[in-house]
């Protein structure tokens, strides 16, 4: 009987490790190099950033059909009224300070991490609205999960009394991909468009 | 004579009846059409608590929902709170905080902001807001939209909120 419990203990924590690896976000890995205001890392195979696919509409898109320019990402939800606005205007103010030739340079991305209100026409119409030059992309709630966690962040769904029925909780980062894809900038929740303006100019 | 007082005292008390209910309902209606005085007009904190820089976050289309942010100063000596808030063209509208916990945003419903006595209350992104939800039409920045808010001691008072740029004049303030 005991011998029954310690297995099923043991089994109980084999899954309770396999889960959290599913779902605990991997950490970055050591910066490159810390400029003010953002932090630049390595893409290491595997364990932190790379390549992923999600689809705007029906189409699929990567970060790799981009190749040569820098891409980037946010991932928010429309139904979020205050800090993934906050950070789309202060994403699209830099955008605007770029002089045409560099904005060419750059493909801003909008991932949604609640495709089940977020789909088809109102996602790039919520991601265009901030900055004309944005796509909206998303994916199953499990593949957008995968992703964010490829990049050192999650989300959590957490349902609520509110009359938004649920809302969604995530890390709030900006990630600029570098032309070759190699590097990755990080910039912090509460960066400003100066910051970011700096990040984009450096990769450039 | 006697005729004459009774008729005196019936005038007096009728004019009293008057007065009374004439007083009541101007405290009802008190400082909803005018602002409130140097030495605000009533006891209320409908009259004692001005709201100040109010806007509401400008609608991406097809988006439903949209925060509305003020600074909301107290000056009485008596604590009150903001305990409801209504607007037409909202199917819904809650009292919400965003916070970041562990590096991870965090929205949650409360049942009121406190506004302590000679305080303020910060309404802003990242922090309190007034969540207005099923959004009827696009909220298009430059107009003006109409707010209600409901005071702990049940008095009201409507605010002026203009419809801002998803902030961004707000956030480099």
């Amino acid at each position: 009987m005991n011998k029954i419990l310690i297995l099923i203990g043991l089994l109980a924590f084999v899954l309770g490790i396999g889960i959290a690896r599913h779902y605990l976000p991997q950490s970055s890995p050591a910066p490159v190099s810390e400029a003010d205001g953002y932090t630049i890392v390595n893409v290491t195979g595997g364990k932190f950033g790379g390549d992923f696919t999600l689809f705007q509409g029906d189409k699929p898109v990567s970060p790799s059909d981009f190749n040569g320019k820098l891409v980037l990402m946010y991932f928010g939800f429309a139904s979020c009224p205050d800090v993934c606005p906050t950070t789309l205007a202060i994403i699209a103010s830099a955008l605007r300070q770029l002089t045409p030739e560099e904005l060419d340079m750059v493909q801003p991305v909008f991932i949604s991490i609640d495709p089940e209100r977020d789909r088809g026409e109102k996602l790039d119409a919520y991601a265009t609205y901030f900055h004309p030059r944005f796509i909206g992309i998303t994916g199953t709630p499990d593949e957008v999960q995968k992703v964010i966690n490829q990049y050192g962040g999650f989300f959590i769904k957490v349902e609520s009394d509110s009359a938004m029925g649920y809302t969604v909780e995530h890390t709030s980062k900006t990630y600029i991909i570098s032309k070759d894809g190699q590097y990755v900038s990080i910039l912090p929740h509460d960066m400003t468009a100066d910051d970011l303006l700096s990040a984009l100019r450096s990769g450039l | 004579m006697n005729l004459f007082l009774r008729a005196t005292l019936q005038a007096t008390l009728l004019m009293t009846a008057i007065c009374l209910f004439g007083c009541d309902s101007s405290t009802e209606m008190a400082d909803e059409s005018q602002p409130p005085p140097a030495i605000a007009a009533s006891n209320n904190a409908a009259g004692l608590v001005t709201a100040e820089k109010a806007w509401i976050r400008a609608t991406a289309p097809l988006q439903t929902v949209s925060g509305a942010f003020m600074t909301l100063a107290n000056n009485s000596a008596t604590d009150y709170s903001l305990d409801s808030v209504s607007f037409d063209g909202a199917s819904a509208v809650e009292i919400h905080e965003t916070s970041m916990v562990d590096g991870k945003m965090r929205m949650r419903q409360v049942n009121q902001i406190d506004i302590p006595a000679n305080g303020t209350a910060e309404l802003k992104p990242g922090s309190y807001h007034i969540m207005l939800i099923g959004l009827e039409k696009d909220l298009k920045a430059g107009t003006t939209e109409t707010l209600t808010l409901t005071f702990s001691d049940g008095s009201r008072k409507t605010v002026e909120a203009l419809v801002g740029d998803s902030g961004e004049q707000h956030t480099h303030e």
